[in-house]
């Protein structure tokens, strides 16, 4: 950077001494164009002048020029450092945010698998539930049925032997006669004995 | 004599008169406790017992038409058996039972109906 720096002021030296020259022949043409030689005292004069006022110049802004491009130099390397440190902080955050999107990728992921293993239980919960119950429920009608059908064997016979005792009550009451009642007190006094 | 309008002293004065001196105070007693009102329980258990202190049972005798006098005897002679004591036979008619007889002699019953022979039947239908 130094070495820049040196090749800069010196560049400018010999661009403001490349001037001067350009001056001087500038002016020796406009006075040779004017045909007169009593002039040149005052040209060699106007160049000295300027040469001093170019030495001058150069001698006194030299340094605070240096220090101003230093100075530059050094703002802008700053800030490209700033600037590098920058761009490597954020690619630093990028790299965390990609990664914690990644990861939170993987989480939801996680989440979704957990969320559908535990809806694959519940479902197979219920329907176990539900098949239990409807085995339950068909138990149920199934021991209503055999009850029902059983209520009604049972009141089938019941009718069909209240009507066949009743008509053989009837026929008895009808028919039953003296000799059926000694007959029915003679077995009487015989089963009590023999029941003895 | 359970009437409870009476007096006390008419009702004790009823007693005075051709009962025994045990019976006459069993009365008074009864009287003093208000509990004439179950002088008939007292008769049949007193009858009871003194049908157990002589080996007499009372057996009620029920039938679907009057009995006549042998078959009375013949089933006093059939429950004397059963008991193994005297059996004193008091009948009765039922013609709900159609025919047959049913005898209770104390908690001992002997059903030889025609009703219970036919609820007999009847039942047999039903359990198949």
């Amino acid at each position: 950077m130094k070495r820049t720096r040196g090749k800069g002021l010196r560049g400018v030296t010999g661009a403001l001494g490349a001037g001067g020259l350009l001056v001087l022949l500038w002016a020796g043409m406009v006075w040779a164009s004017e045909g007169g030689a009593s002039k040149w005292p005052d040209f060699w004069y106007r160049v000295l002048n300027f040469v001093l006022m170019a030495g001058i110049l150069v001698f006194v802004a030299r340094k605070p020029i240096r220090e101003f491009f230093a100075k530059r130099t050094q703002t802008i390397a700053t800030t490209l450092t700033e600037l590098e440190a920058k761009k490597k902080e954020a690619e630093k955050t990028y790299q965390g945010y990609k990664q914690r999107l990644a990861e939170l990728d993987k989480e939801t992921a996680r989440i979704l698998d957990e969320y559908r293993a535990q809806g694959e239980a519940e479902k197979a919960k219920i329907i176990a539930a539900a098949e239990k119950s409807a085995a339950e429920i068909r138990a149920q009608a199934d021991r209503a049925i055999q009850q029902e059908i059983a209520g009604a064997t049972l009141a089938l016979k019941r009718e069909v032997a209240e009507l066949s005792v009743g008509a053989a009550e009837k026929v008895l009451k009808e028919r039953i006669g003296k000799e059926d009642h000694q007959r029915l007190v003679k077995d009487f006094t015989t089963k009590v004995v023999e029941a003895k | 004599m359970p009437k409870p309008c009476l007096p006390w002293g008419v009702k004790t004065g009823t007693t005075s008169s051709t009962l025994s001196q045990v019976f006459r105070s069993l009365l008074n007693l009864m009287i003093e406790k208000n509990r004439l009102r179950i002088v008939p329980d007292v008769r049949a258990y007193y009858r009871k017992l003194l049908d157990e202190m002589a080996n007499i049972s009372r057996a009620e005798v029920a039938s679907a038409t009057t009995l006549a006098e042998e078959e009375i005897a013949a089933i006093k002679v059939a429950l004397e058996k059963v008991t193994g004591g005297t059996v004193i036979v008091e009948t009765r008619v039922d013609p709900g039972l159609i025919g047959g007889v049913v005898a209770r002699v104390g908690d001992l019953v002997l059903d030889g109906s025609v009703r219970t022979q036919l609820a007999s039947i009847k039942e047999t239908l039903v359990k198949g």
